[in-house]
């Protein structure tokens, strides 16, 4: 997004000061920025101007009428301590986690942090009236106060690397997520003011995802029940078996998501003019699941998609060596949420596009000899390939090319199908129960189990024809009857005689 | 005659306040924030984009000028 001219920046359109278009247009200008406006010169009328008076307090600007919701709740600009947009508490919180405790070199982090890290902060006034100032500000509309920030503008001016051209399509080869390409949805439509201004915790989240009013898929979408769930209104209810089989174990981005960015080695510093710049290494574009080291009670899934962050040994090198010598304590590669939704994606094609398929999954090979203990919890212990696991049956590979695996995982069942003769027998529950089972079975004058040989199944005895089967008893019968018959009246003729 | 006079002119003082009173009532809803705006120097300059074309190509030229910054490599 390129920035705005200067005079574009702060040039204010009237409409702003019309009560009908905008009523913060009737607050005078120097109650809320300062300066003097009787000043003479633009350089005094200008002194002691405060650009972003929302920021880092808002109580006494936006505070003064958004402060508390009718029944005396913080809203809006009380969450604001601990809105994270504000105050980035869990990106400070991660980086003293691997950071050297030494008093001296955690103050050369701050100052380094301070320079190039805590610019990206936003405010009131930098997502409802100017451009964020990570990217040069200037007013979004002429300083009219916009309730919904713009996507291009604001959201994805900071939220654009990764999230932004993910949800856009924009990276190459990836489809954008389905959300925004089939249903025009824009980030507010799951991201809601809400969310934005802050749970009003009254501590400071150490991790992002725990902020209890994050977005969530099941917001929307609920497993469809005999009850019809509150919120299928807006999303499409779960129907396939598979979510319950998942559900609580595999978040939703395993199956439902796809290649996404990852970024490395990310360096911090100064130019000669003291402006700050980072470095980074090529971002790449990959998809790995990892285990997720703490679960909790609202995020209770373990399988979830890992995306690797930035963070390198030599981050704050510029400023200080040695400045992450625990860089160990918390993992590179991070639970990540990508914002490239499909309904369908290679992984979830079948049960063996993921069960088995080991590349998809986070081990020691994807990481640095840097950071594999910072990822020893992440790490997924490869499980034996679904035929091994499967060895127990006869022909195993057979089995599971032509079988379905929801016939004998049953999700309504505890545990699955090992009985044999729930599928080799005349009543196989290969023609009720399994996918695509055929709705009828013709049983009496063709091939037993007809159906399912046709579907490329194999049965044991499914090489029989019932009716002839009768037809033979009924001969063999016949030709007893017809030999008692016989016998009987020869008797009865030589007792005449 | 006398009382219909006095009505009538009772009457005419009644109009004018009605008339002052309606103008009074129509100029103070409709332009407090012309009033307003007038008022304030900030809004003089910060509405006029000639003027801050002025502004900011002298503040621009004022600026001394620095060695161009190094520029951050790779994905934010």
């Amino acid at each position: 997004m390129a920035p705005l001219e200067p005079y574009e920046k702060v040039l204010i359109d009237t409409d702003f000061l019309d009560e009908d278009e905008d009523v913060h247009g009737q607050i005078s200008c120097e109650k809320c920025h300062g300066g003097n406006p009787n000043a003479e010169s633009m350089e005094k009328a200008h002194a002691g101007l405060i650009h972003d008076p929302t920021y880092p307090d808002p109580s006494k600007t936006c505070g003064e009428c958004h402060a508390m919701d009718e029944g005396g709740h913080p809203e809006i600009a009380a969450k604001n301590k601990t809105n994270l947009h504000v105050t980035l508490a869990p990106f400070k919180s991660k980086i003293y986690l691997r950071a050297n405790p030494d008093s001296c070199v955690r103050d050369k982090i701050d100052n380094a942090m301070g320079t190039n890290c805590s610019a990206c902060h936003s405010s009131c006034g930098q997502c409802h009236v100017s451009r964020p100032k990570s990217v040069e500000g200037g007013f979004i509309e002429g300083h009219l106060f916009q309730k919904t920030p713009p996507v291009e503008t604001n959201c994805t001016s900071c939220h654009g690397s990764r999230v932004g051209k993910e949800f856009h399509g924009e990276n190459e080869g990836i489809p954008a997520d389905v959300h925004h390409l089939k249903h025009g949805m824009a980030c507010k439509e799951c991201h809601t003011g809400d969310e934005m201004h802050g749970s009003g915790m009254s501590k400071e989240p150490f991790d992002r995802y725990e902020v209890a009013n994050r977005a969530k898929c099941e917001d929307c979408h609920k497993i469809a029940t005999s009850e019809k769930p509150e919120g299928d209104k807006k999303g499409k209810p779960l129907e396939h078996p598979t979510h319950i089989i998942h559900q609580a174990k595999v978040s939703c981005q395993v199956c439902h998501s796809v290649q996404y960015k990852n970024c490395f080695s990310c360096h911090v510093g100064k130019d000669k003019s003291g402006a700050p710049y980072f470095k980074t290494d090529p971002s790449t574009m990959d998809f790995k699941i990892g285990l997720r080291p703490k679960t909790t009670k609202e995020r209770p899934e373990k399988y979830v998609t890992v995306r690797h962050i930035p963070v390198s040994p030599g981050l704050f090198d510029f400023y200080v060596k040695d400045a992450l010598t625990n860089i160990d304590k918390a993992p590179t590669w991070k639970f990540a949420t990508p914002h490239n939704i499909q309904l369908k994606t290679p992984q979830n094609e079948t049960c063996l596009s993921c069960h088995g398929n080991n590349k998809l999954f986070l081990t020691k090979k994807d990481a640095e000899s840097w950071e594999v203990k910072a990822n020893k919890d992440v790490f997924v212990p490869l499980k034996p390939a679904p035929p091994e696991r499967h060895s127990w049956l006869e022909q195993p590979e057979l089995h599971l090319k032509k079988v379905d695996c929801l016939t004998c995982h049953d999700p309504s069942l505890k545990s699955p199908i090992k009985d044999c003769q729930q599928c080799h027998t005349k009543d196989s529950i290969l023609l009720t129960k399994a996918e695509g089972a055929p709705k009828y079975s013709l049983k009496s004058w063709n091939f037993t189990n007809k159906e399912l040989i046709e579907r490329g199944n194999y049965v044991v005895g499914s090489n029989k024809i019932p009716a002839l089967d009768l037809a033979g008893i009924l001969l063999i019968i016949l030709t007893f009857a017809g030999c008692a018959i016989h016998g009987t009246l020869r008797f009865i003729s030589r007792r005449r005689k | 005659m006398d009382i219909v006079c006095r009505t009538s002119g009772a009457q005419n003082s009644f109009k004018l306040l009605l008339t002052f009173i309606a103008i009074f009532i129509f100029v103070s809803w409709n332009f407090p924030v012309f009033l307003h705006a007038e008022e304030s120097s900030c809004v003089s300059c910060h509405t006029s984009i000639k003027k801050l074309l002025e502004i900011t190509r002298t503040i621009e030229a004022s600026k001394p000028k620095v060695e161009k910054p190094a520029e951050s490599k790779g994905e934010g």
